[in-house]
């Protein structure tokens, strides 16, 4: 299958909002190298696993300037799957 | 009365699933979960569909797959994970049904039958257009037209159609959520829906109805049918009876001869008149507390256990484990029983005795255990041990009524009893290796050993 080779699971510092009824809205991803992407727009949340780099938790897909990416709440982690080969990912 | 809609939801080999799911690297590969080698448990526990393939076996050592299968990969057991899985998925099933019945780890029965109008795409007590070919037809055809009595319906079949959409959308949804493949058996009884999801072993569907079960269930071996094990099985075909319609057209003589009670219930298994209800249980309770009958606490030894020291540790151990357990779930036991596995020709035995008085002191039931073994065996090289078993059953509450005494014995009980809920809350608190017997600190290999830890209670069988 196309994309297993070079997608790796990358843990993550994510800043999110956490609602009075419980809810949990991602607001900004931290990346290894210090830089801090501000999520614009979340489009859908879902329980789903993660087929290309293993593991499962619940789906944020989110709007990151022009890129739409999936970002993962492994409870109590959050992760990417991050594109190996290109250095960095969303 | 309308014919219930059941599923069986099995996972295709779950624990090597698992492992394959949360590394990528092991998918496609010949992996199996095995125990750890060096303390003795190194047996084959799972295996994925490529080990299967190369003829790795569940419950051969690792040796023995290993030379059927050079390439395969060996992967160390994650109780945590499995549970979690498990558990998740009975979740899902939750949203279809209150109606789950686990079975172990990784089967569930579900009983759809009261949410097939929301869910399965039938309006319940009406009649429905039939649009093209219901969709299980496609896979399973079932040729040639059978006699079908007057009394089974078209209606049931039908509402086992919409009960294939549900297993279809609980397939779909298992393997987009959780990254697992689940063999789905569908039909109006347990037994047969269990039968549907033996039969498919990977990622599919197998509708049994009253329209085909004399196809479809009937020509499979008997011993594929729950409850009938190898024994069962080589009893019934020193008589003949080789598959299940065999079975389901013994004759009273035979099998009250041979099996007595347990014969008519298997023939009327096969017969697809199994009634039992899919038991609805507490979904915020874990599936396996349920009726706690014993508690008890087995190990192998990492060496054999030859002198009387060896095998008092691991009785301490095993004991500690029993009372603490026995305690956290408010019991206290009349009966301690111990098995005893040799190191020479694997045989084993077991003993048990009975108290006056019902006790939960971890000190109780370990000297009892040591008193059984001692009264039946010497401890000596030609005796070895390898592996002890201890449990407490015959239980009663431990805040039931207690009988005082005139010497004062209960008084002294009752301290020790406080003691060891002391030492409990620390454990609680620092972990189980916080505080420690001098008796089980005199094996080296045993020390690391954690048994109320490592402790996993497997779920209860079928008939209770």
């Amino acid at each position: 299958m196309k994309g297993i080779s070079n997608r790796v699971k990358r843990y993550v510092s994510v800043v999110a909002r956490m609602d009075e009824d419980g809810r949990v809205r991602p607001l900004s991803v931290q990346w290894y190298n210090g830089e801090t992407y501000a999520i614009d727009e979340v489009r859908s949340v879902r329980r789903s696993a993660a087929r290309r780099v293993g593991g499962d938790g619940i789906c944020y897909t989110v709007r990151i300037g022009r890129t739409i990416t999936s970002l993962y709440y492994e409870n109590p982690r959050w992760f990417v799957e991050e594109i190996a080969n290109e250095g960095r990912a969303i | 009365m309308r014919d219930r809609a059941i599923l069986h939801i099995d996972m295709n080999a779950f624990y090597a699933s698992v492992a394959q799911h949360r590394d990528p690297a092991l998918r496609r590969k010949a992996i199996a979960v095995a125990g750890d080698p060096k303390r003795r448990n190194g047996i084959i526990l799972a295996k994925s569909r490529e080990a299967k393939a190369a003829g790795v076996k569940t419950g051969e050592a690792i040796w023995q797959a290993q030379q059927k299968c050079p390439q395969l990969i060996i992967v160390p057991p994650d109780y945590q994970a499995y549970k979690r899985y498990s558990k998740l998925a009975r979740m899902l099933y939750y949203e279809y049904t209150n109606q789950v019945e686990p079975f172990g780890l990784d089967e569930s029965w579900i009983d759809v039958t009261g949410s097939l109008h929301l869910f399965g795409g039938t309006q319940p007590y009406r009649e429905t257009h039939q649009t093209g070919a219901p969709p299980y037809r496609q896979t399973h055809q079932t040729g040639a037209s059978a006699y079908t009595h007057p009394l089974e319906t078209k209606a049931s079949t039908r509402s086992l159609e919409s009960a294939y959409r549900v297993a279809q959308e609980i397939s779909e949804r298992i393997k987009a959520e959780l990254g697992l493949t689940v063999s789905i058996g569908v039909s109006w009884n347990k037994v047969f829906a269990k039968l549907g999801s033996d039969t498919d072993s990977g990622d599919g569907i197998l509708c049994i109805t009253r329209d085909n079960y004399r196809q479809l269930a009937w020509p499979m071996p008997a011993a594929s049918m729950i409850y009938i094990g190898p024994v069962t099985a080589r009893k019934l075909a020193a008589n003949g009876f080789y598959t299940i319609g065999d079975v389901a057209h013994a004759s009273d003589t035979f099998l009250q001869t041979r099996f007595g009670k347990i014969g008519f219930m298997l023939r009327s298994f096969a017969r697809g008149e199994d009634r039992s209800q899919v038991r609805v249980m507490d979904p915020a309770k874990a599936d396996v507390d349920y009726v706690i009958k014993g508690i008890g606490n087995g190990l192998t030894a990492p060496h054999d256990l030859v002198t009387e020291k060896d095998v008092e540790a691991l009785v301490w151990l095993l004991s500690e484990s029993v009372g603490q357990r026995l305690r956290e779930a408010h019991f206290r036991c009349r009966t301690v029983s111990v098995a005893a596995r040799r190191a020479g020709d694997l045989s084993g035995y077991s003993r048990q005795t009975t108290l006056s008085q019902p006790t939960c002191l971890t000190r109780d039931i370990a000297r009892l255990a040591m008193g059984l073994l001692r009264a039946n065996q010497p401890f000596d090289r030609a005796h070895a041990l390898r592996a002890i078993h201890v449990r407490a059953t015959n239980l009663a509450a431990l805040e039931g009524p207690r009988q005082l005494d005139l010497f004062g014995e209960e008084q002294a009980t009752w301290r020790q009893e406080r003691l060891d809920l002391a030492i409990d809350e620390l454990r609680r608190r620092f972990g189980n290796n916080c505080v420690r017997r001098v008796v089980e600190l005199s094996d080296e290999a045993m020390r690391q050993v954690d048994i109320k830890r490592d402790n996993t209670v497997h779920p209860i069988g079928f008939l209770r």
